[in-house]
């Protein structure tokens, strides 16, 4: 099987940042051309839709990055014992935990 | 014409407990239906169908404000609603007919409110995963398994691969079964399925073989883990297949 990184989460808080610092850089560009930018506005609704969605709260967790590295190799030299592992993606440092079990055994909780 | 997202169905497995000594797992069956939505706020429920035909009784099962499960069977009556008033429910459980639906039948919230849940026609029940589980004085860890299904007619998924698209109590953890179309079981929900390894939302995992031809199903194992004495929780989580088509 094929094991692939969806990368790391990202927060409210950090997609908020980010939109609103291109709005101001955007806004100041358009000013100084003059007029209302396009662009500005586009990112503007974008932050406004953002702030309707009910994960409004900084530390909640709205989606992966996206990394697409392959994790195979990685995943696949885990013990398959039923203990839960920590794996960390090289690319993006994506965190997560794997447990695996054998095919010959089953555990009961 | 590719693969749409409409082909990629997703099914219950023969054996679906609602406690945790019953036989787990199994083969696909493409009646039973895993897709709900959570009510927004605590309310009674309605049911109509699409075709005149489903006049059969439907039976709705939910947990009420105060934690305990209460079921009503209702008669459905084709196309015209009929109401669930009994029970003022804070979630849904399950909802079971007792033939295979011959239209769509939608349940939602009273008055024409937001939908719930609906039965396709040739499905006869639907229901929530791990039905009626509570964490207890220590972890707790359940598996539930459901098939995901290629339904078109011709065309293979390529770079088939499953993963957890949403699990906002972080208690969710996913598994591919070890070959496509299994009907393996475990004898109850609190047996880890052998062979199955499981991953977090980080980890898109792909189907046995990479490819998921017209037809072919695969079974993904479900691990919800409950911290000793954790609260209660009304939550839910989303798995996805995806590919390419040649």
């Amino acid at each position: 099987m094929k094991y692939t990184c969806e990368g790391r989460r990202v927060f409210a808080a950090a997609v908020r940042e980010k939109l609103t610092a291109k709005i101001e850089y955007l806004k100041e560009k358009g000013a100084k051309l003059g007029g209302t930018d396009p662009v500005s506005k586009k990112l503007e609704e974008k932050l406004t839709a953002l702030d309707k969605m009910k994960r409004i709260h900084d530390e909640n967790y709205i989606g992966r990055g996206g990394c697409g590295h392959d994790l195979t190799e990685q995943i696949d030299a885990i013990p398959d014992d039923g203990e839960d592992y920590e794996y960390e993606c090289p690319k993006c440092g994506n965190k997560g935990s794997v447990m695996k079990m054998p095919e010959d055994k089953v555990a009961e909780g | 014409m590719p693969v749409i997202a409409a082909d990629l169905t997703v099914h219950g497995a023969a054996n679906m407990p609602e406690d945790d000594a019953s036989l787990t797992g199994g083969a696909i069956d493409t009646a039973v239906q895993v897709e709900l939505t959570a009510l927004a706020a605590n309310d009674v429920l309605e049911a109509v169908s699409d075709n005149a035909a489903d006049t059969m009784n439907l039976t709705i099962t939910g947990r009420l404000a105060s934690g305990s499960i209460a079921s009503e069977t209702v008669a459905l009556n084709g196309l015209t609603v009929v109401q669930f008033p009994a029970n003022t429910l804070e979630r849904v459980l399950k909802h079971v007919l007792a033939l295979v639906a011959a239209g769509t039948i939608t349940i939602r919230r009273t008055g024409g409110g937001a939908t719930v849940a609906t039965l396709a026609p040739g499905r006869s029940s639907g229901r929530r995963l791990f039905y009626a589980s509570a964490s207890e004085a220590g972890a707790t860890t359940r598996f539930e398994k459901v098939f995901k299904k290629n339904e078109n007619a011709t065309l293979t998924l390529n770079s088939a691969a499953v993963k957890l698209t949403a699990d906002p109590a972080a208690v969710i953890r996913i598994g591919c079964a070890p070959t496509k179309g299994d009907s393996a079981t475990v004898a109850n929900r609190k047996t880890t399925p052998a062979g199955v390894t499981f991953v977090d939302d980080g980890v898109s995992q792909g189907v046995p073989t990479g490819a998921l031809a017209a037809a072919e199903t695969i079974g993904v194992w479900v691990e919800q883990a409950l911290g000793a004495g954790a609260a209660a929780i009304k939550s839910s989580c989303s798995i996805e297949l995806a590919g390419t088509t040649a």
